[in-house]
């Protein structure tokens, strides 16, 4: 096993059962992720992705939720470490930002407080270091006045500024991995670039590995190093980003790139993906993409095509993908 | 009432200085200035994009359009009749001429109705006779692509993309003339984003439709629209054709959206303009410019003086005290591939 | 309707219980041999045996012909002043909900203080002011019940309203009342429900404790309320007077509780197909 892998995950599925039928959520995924990388995960809704990144941290834990395969953290096992393992990790070498920077901060708290919580659930520090901390960590964040805004309560800041509070708080003890899920979709563009630049510095600062969820092509494009693109709870490829945008070899990745109204262009019609993102509760046989797929062979309806590496760092689940 | 003069007019929808302010609710007294002084016109048969933030206004502005709110200044004029100066009656039918389609897919539609009772419900409620409403159900699941023997179904058995498009189905059920897309594909995955757009294209065509599409995606409102109106804290700041939105922006704000945009290619990564600092306070607006907190060329006089919007050749139009004289430019980062 | 039935276990249990104990209050002369007031005083609190189904009461009655006729008061009280309740406080909430504004601070603030007033003590201020009869008894006890469908009601259309598909139907010409009545009501129907089992519970306990503060419905005819108050006295000597006549207040309750969760259940369209 090489070292420099920080996080492997292999062969995870994640199922949910509700109301008699089983939701497969995630279906036998695999990849890793290194030391100091950014790693994009791109997908639809419905794809998997999100579920694989709480998974991480088995957020996903329910009475309902059957997980399989193995998520190991520097080569340890997450899903056999007991609960007082995991709550050490939470939070302090693996943490998460989430997409509703409105409902992730608690109400009725001060965001200097919220953020000093963080710090004092990990280590034991007086109160005076942490408020220096909280300081220095929103700072960091760029967020404007920041010794003023420590008092403040979340209603009283803005969507972007809620943001970099939750960054900030995600920051605090110098993780190891950042989990990040869609942390700019609920954002506007000229915020959305903000906090992508924000993130892109910050990472090179904590010399940490990123894992960033999102259904959009361009923050991939502006942020990761390597791609992965999810299908129905699978992967259907996975690339460094420069290769994926310039050979994507996934007839599903293909079209994709078709389907987005781009402002350097100007067609007449875009191209489409006839058909519906699959239902998780009724995936097709074979290859999860056969039914959209132009090129869909008998062989596609029952075979699934297994992840294989078409050259050397570009891997594509497909049977007709060569390069 | 049927044919107006106007009716042969290139307008369809006039705005002249429309102004939605709410009140406090805290009761201080304060004005929130949703939209203030917002004065275009839109062609017969144009697809009118209006881009911006949000809390720029552009969806009260289609919800002050449509009449589902008053305004609080100016006035709206649908094919040359003011809807001020029209009655109850008169404005009830003109609903006909007028939908909307919303955002959300999931919320539009009343759960407990069939897809066959939503989009029959607008003629019910115009009193379209029975045997015409089925047949027009047919007609329009057929347009929109959805299978006639979904009927029966319920709103929750259809995916988001499906929703939409029984949305636009209900949506053209009385024949309007005019469409306002609110935001229509946001809330769809990219590939059903790309069939709902080039059916509404489509059906642009076959229904002789306008339409005014609000969006904050750049790449949406490139696509679908003939001209494009860029919103800004409840003002117009700039509105042009299409291309030359893209290409000779007049203001800086038009500039600095582009710039955000995010790349289309990993090998356009650039450096650029970022704008410093939040939309501002709705209640505590500034003075003069409201672009000005934000703006690397503001001076005293952008501080003190607010800019209207005035015309720069042919369909463009710009509110900066300095348009034209500026040197903006957007960092694409590399030639587009 | 057996399809109903199959399919909904809840409507089907709730229904059969509400039916037998309708069947047993309509045809109540025919299940038993005694009259509701005929004293016996020689069996006094007399435990249940075969004369006596259910024993006798302090006064010899019997208990079984006291709860048959007491179901047809307490259906009928329980029944008519709820849906008294219902209709008043359904339609000012979902009027207050939906325009919002003046309406909704001015009815507020009435709803406010008939809630400030303890449930019975307004039960007793309108049966003292009406005078007892059933028709009164029914008023009495559904008048209080109308502030908290008006709450439920109220809060459930503010929250309808915000729904797109409110501003859909406006914006396709539909009037005010039928966008109330047609989109916003049927989508409150689910917090109705809850409410509305619940309360009916609290109106044949209304009903027995008016009926105890000698406010409710004219002596001798019995009330479930009536044969538990009167048992009361002797509940250790002669529990079954009591015990019967609860027995028969939960099974009612049960019932109701059923059916509307199971109707809750049937015209939710989610669950449907």
């Amino acid at each position: 096993m090489e070292n420099n892998k920080i996080l492997e995950i292999n062969n995870l599925s994640v199922e949910f059962l509700s109301d008699g039928s089983v939701v497969r959520a995630v279906n036998g995924v695999s990849f890793s992720l290194k030391k100091g990388e950014t790693l994009g995960i791109v997908g639809e809704s419905g794809s998997g992705k999100s579920v694989t990144l709480n998974t991480i941290l088995r957020l996903t834990e329910s009475p309902s939720a059957v997980m399989r395969g193995e998520i190991l953290y520097n080569g340890r096992d997450i899903f056999r470490m007991r609960k007082s393992e995991l709550f050490k990790i939470r939070g302090k070498e693996i943490t998460m930002i989430f997409q509703e920077p409105m409902t992730s901060l608690n109400p009725v708290l001060k965001i200097g407080g919220q953020i000093a919580e963080t710090i004092y659930l990990h280590e034991h520090v007086g109160k005076e270091e942490a408020n220096n901390r909280v300081l220095e960590l929103l700072k960091q964040v760029e967020l404007p006045n920041a010794g003023k805004r420590m008092d403040d309560y979340p209603h009283q800041l803005s969507g972007g500024m809620r943001q970099r509070v939750m960054i900030a708080m995600a920051l605090a003890c110098k993780p190891q991995i950042l989990l990040a899920d869609e942390p700019t979709t609920a954002l506007d563009v000229t915020i959305q670039a903000q906090i992508l630049a924000l993130l892109r510095k910050l990472k090179r600062e904590y010399d940490m590995s990123m894992i960033l969820v999102t259904h959009d092509m361009g923050v991939i494009a502006e942020i990761a190093e390597r791609v992965i693109v999810f299908y129905g709870g699978c992967v259907a490829e996975d690339a460094p980003t420069l290769e994926l945008f310039n050979n994507p070899l996934h007839p599903y990745t293909r079209k994709l790139f078709g389907c987005i109204p781009r402002i350097d262009t100007q067609p007449n019609r875009l191209s489409v993906i006839e058909g519906n993102v699959p239902d998780p509760a009724r995936l097709p046989e074979g290859c999860l993409f056969h039914p959209r797929c132009d090129r869909a062979a008998g062989r596609c309806r029952k075979e699934v095509p297994p992840l294989s590496e078409i050259s050397p760092g570009h891997f594509a689940a497909c049977h007709f993908s060569v390069h | 009432m049927k044919n107006m003069p106007g009716d042969s007019a290139e307008d369809i929808l006039t705005l002249r200085n429309v102004c939605k302010y709410y009140k406090d609710r805290k009761g201080s007294g304060h004005l929130l200035k949703a939209v203030d002084g917002v004065s275009f016109s839109v062609r017969r048969g144009e697809t009118f994009g209006l881009v911006g933030e949000s809390g720029c206004g552009k969806s009260t502005l289609s919800r002050v359009i449509l009449q589902l709110e008053p305004v609080s200044g100016g006035s709206v004029a649908f094919e040359g009749r003011d809807f001020a100066r029209i009655g109850r009656r008169e404005l009830r039918a003109m609903r006909k001429e007028m939908q909307i389609v919303f955002q959300d897919p999931y919320d539009s539609i009343d759960p407990r109705m069939t897809l066959e009772q939503a989009v029959e419900e607008p003629m019910a409620i115009h009193r379209y006779d029975r045997s015409l409403r089925k047949t027009r159900i047919k007609k329009l699941f057929e347009d929109v692509g959805l299978p006639v023997n979904m009927l029966n179904r319920y709103p929750h058995q259809l995916s988001g993309g499906q929703r939409q498009r029984l949305c636009i189905a209900r949506s053209l059920a009385l024949s309007p003339k005019l469409l306002v897309c609110d935001e229509a594909v946001s809330a769809l995955d990219v590939s059903i984003q790309a069939q709902i757009l080039n059916l509404m294209c489509d059906l642009k065509e076959e229904h002789n439709l306008t339409y005014i599409f609000i969006s904050h995606n750049l790449g949406v409102i490139k696509f679908i629209s003939d001209r494009i109106a860029v919103m800004y804290f409840g003002k117009i700041v700039e509105l042009a054709s299409r291309n030359e939105i893209f290409t000779h922006y007049l203001h800086p704000y038009t500039c600095a959206l582009l710039s955000a945009a995010p790349v289309l290619h990993p090998s356009m990564r650039r450096e650029r303009m970022l704008l410093t600092g939040d939309v501002p306070n709705l209640y505590n607006p500034p003075a003069g410019c409201v672009f000005c907190d934000r703006c690397v060329y503001a001076d005293s006089r952008c501080r003190s003086e607010a800019p209207v919007l005035r015309g720069y050749g042919e369909d463009r139009q710009a509110a900066c005290h300095y348009a034209g004289e500026l040197p903006l430019k957007v960092n694409w980062g590399g030639a587009p591939c | 309707m057996l399809n109903i039935f199959r399919e909904y276990k809840m409507i089907a249990i709730g229904c059969f219980i509400l039916s037998v104990i309708l069947l047993t209050a309509v045809f109540a002369p025919a299940l038993t041999s005694y009259g509701y007031e005929q004293v016996d005083l020689k069996n006094r609190n007399d435990a249940p045996s075969a004369a006596h189904l259910m024993g006798t009461d302090s006064f010899g009655r019997d208990v079984w012909t006291r709860v048959l006729y007491g179901a047809r008061v307490s259906l009928t009280v329980s029944l008519t002043s709820v849906a008294v309740g219902l209709a008043i406080g359904a339609f000012w909430g979902l009027l207050c909900g939906f325009f919002k504004g003046k309406i909704d601070f001015a009815v507020g603030r009435v709803m406010d203080i008939f809630m400030s007033f303890p449930a019975l003590l307004f039960s007793l201020l309108i049966g003292a002011a009406l005078g007892p009869s059933i028709l009164n008894m029914c008023l009495s006890v559904g008048i209080p019940l109308a502030p908290i469908f008006y709450r439920v009601t109220r809060g459930a259309a503010l929250s309808v309203g915000e729904h797109a598909y409110i501003a859909s139907a406006k914006s396709m010409g539909s009037g005010s009342f039928r966008t109330m009545f047609r989109h916003v009501l049927p989508n409150t129907a689910p917090q109705l429900f809850v409410v509305l089992s619940s309360s009916m519970g609290g109106a044949i306990t209304a009903e027995s404790a008016l009926g105890y503060l000698g406010l409710g419905i004219p002596k001798p005819t019995p009330s479930w309320g009536m044969v538990i108050n009167e048992g009361r006295q002797y509940i250790f000597d002669a529990p079954w007077v009591t015990g019967f006549g609860g027995l028969m207040v939960v099974l009612t309750i049960l019932g109701f509780n059923l059916l509307g969760d199971g109707l809750r259940d049937y015209l939710d369209p989610k669950l449907k197909g």
